[in-house]
């Protein structure tokens, strides 16, 4: 079904960029909360500012920020705490969440055991010429085309 | 340079003939500089892009080892990938990727990017984090991820049985093993969707969320009469991008089954890398690809011009 149209109220006039009011901590906020209210989605402000409709927007916010921590952080701390982990500690059974002894030295006995300052290099290589090349020649032809059209 | 003449040549003469002498010959000499600038590019393109393209087409009818001579086969190359069982179980894998992907990997983004669009506090902070699993290399992902997967000692197992949940073999099993890549590739690949995604669902007018709600449009109508119809365009053009992308899986079969359990992960890419570096087999691997190739860019121009008569 279209939406049927409606005549919408004319903005009022804009006057233009309007004197800057000295940038205090007050008018920031003001100024902030404006373009929140400008920039609505959604949910309206309305809603928003109602008490069942703060408690939604809470419970939700609550809800996404702990689900992207465990979803997107814990696995990268699971990953960093586990580099530092004894070999012992990494097999045990419950996992330990936080490692008992923090074994910093295991990147220092990595980098010497696979010798990463040679792989280091090779990709800084890789990615550096890769990226010079395309620098170079991509703009070159983008003006290129762009003067030819 | 004859291209720069009769450019130079069409353009309307409205001064005397010096004048135009001399246009003629400054045209030229700024095209001239046009195409020098334009040959790097080109060479590097047809260098490492078009001449490998062509040679792909070649090879797939020949027999070659890289150090003999080669020879022309016919359709030997294909009428070998045909009979071979791994063939059909690539292609089998590889399309129900895809579909799962689809599933999973296409609606899950979008979804979070409407919610997040909502959020008034830690903008910034939501986005940093959905990023991160984006800036993790995708070797390094994938062995995070076969470690998470490991069935006795891995964290979801741990974690399962620590909530006395019943467990699953995951990536070793032949009925979760698809689904288990699927995750993966979703967790470190949806950061980049999301964001494009916010930034689209910013460009939709408050005024139409105002009017759909003035008309008595609840949340789930103003999504799907205003979000979903807004946001058309770019939901259209990431699905071709994800389906062309997923059908191109390769990193997560290869890191954390090996094509196992069973071929139940084996994806035509990691065929193709098979029958290159495993079987020594060029031609096969050749013929593969372009097949790979053909498929992709037939249903590319089908999806577009589908979409795009839809209208």
């Amino acid at each position: 079904m279209a939406t049927p149209t409606i005549a919408v109220a004319p903005l009022p006039p804009s006057t233009g960029p309007a004197p800057q009011p000295p940038d205090t901590r007050r008018t920031r906020k003001a100024r902030r909360r404006a373009a929140e209210r400008s920039a609505r989605t959604l949910a309206s402000p309305m809603a928003l500012r109602g008490r069942k409709g703060r408690t939604i927007y809470w419970t939700v916010f609550t809800v996404l920020l702990i689900a992207f921590v465990i979803g997107f952080l814990f696995p990268l701390y699971w990953m960093i705490t586990g580099a530092m982990k004894s070999t012992p500690e990494l097999l045990t059974t419950p996992p330990t969440v936080v490692p008992h002894v923090w074994h910093p030295s295991n990147f220092a006995s990595a980098w010497s055991q696979m010798d990463l300052a040679q792989y280091i290099g090779n990709t800084a290589i890789q990615a550096g010429g890769a990226w010079l090349l395309q620098i170079v020649f991509l703009t070159m032809a983008a003006y290129a085309l762009s003067k030819l059209r | 340079m004859s291209v720069a003449t009769s450019v130079a040549a069409r353009l309307p003469s409205r001064s005397t003939a010096t004048n135009r002498g001399d246009r003629i010959r400054r045209k030229l000499a700024a095209n001239l500089t046009a195409y020098l600038m334009l040959a790097g590019g080109l060479i590097c393109f047809a260098l490492f892009s078009w001449y490998p393209t062509v040679r792909a087409f070649i090879l797939a009818f020949q027999k070659t080892n890289f150090v003999g001579a080669s020879h022309w086969v016919g359709w030997a190359n294909f009428e070998r990938l045909f009979a071979d069982p791994e063939f059909t179980a690539a292609w089998r894998n590889t399309v129900e990727f895809t579909g799962f992907a689809l599933l999973i990997g296409f609606a899950v983004p979008f979804l979070l990017a409407v919610v997040l669009n909502e959020m008034r506090h830690a903008k910034s902070l939501f986005r940093l984090l959905v990023y991160l699993p984006v800036m993790v290399p995708p070797v390094v992902t994938a062995i995070l991820w076969k470690w998470f997967y490991d069935p006795g000692d891995g964290l979801f197992n741990e974690t399962l049985r620590a909530l006395h949940l019943p467990t699953s073999s995951w990536v070793y099993s032949t009925s979760t093993a698809v689904l288990s890549l699927v995750l993966v590739s979703t967790w470190s690949n949806m950061g980049s969707t999301v964001l494009i995604y916010l930034a689209a669902l910013q460009g939709i007018p408050a005024d139409l969320y105002e009017a759909a709600e003035l008309d008595g449009a609840n949340i789930l109508q103003r999504v799907r009469h205003v979000t979903v119809p807004q946001t058309r365009y770019v939901l259209l053009m990431l699905m071709l991008l994800q389906i062309v992308a997923t059908m191109q899986v390769f990193t997560e079969p290869f890191i954390i089954t090996g094509g196992g359990p069973q071929d139940a992960t084996i994806s035509v890419l990691y065929l193709i890398y098979k029958y290159a570096f495993v079987y020594y087999d060029y031609g096969g691997a050749c013929a593969l690809s372009i097949m790979l190739f053909v498929f992709l860019g037939i249903f590319s121009a089908f999806y577009l011009r589908l979409t795009r008569t839809n209208d």
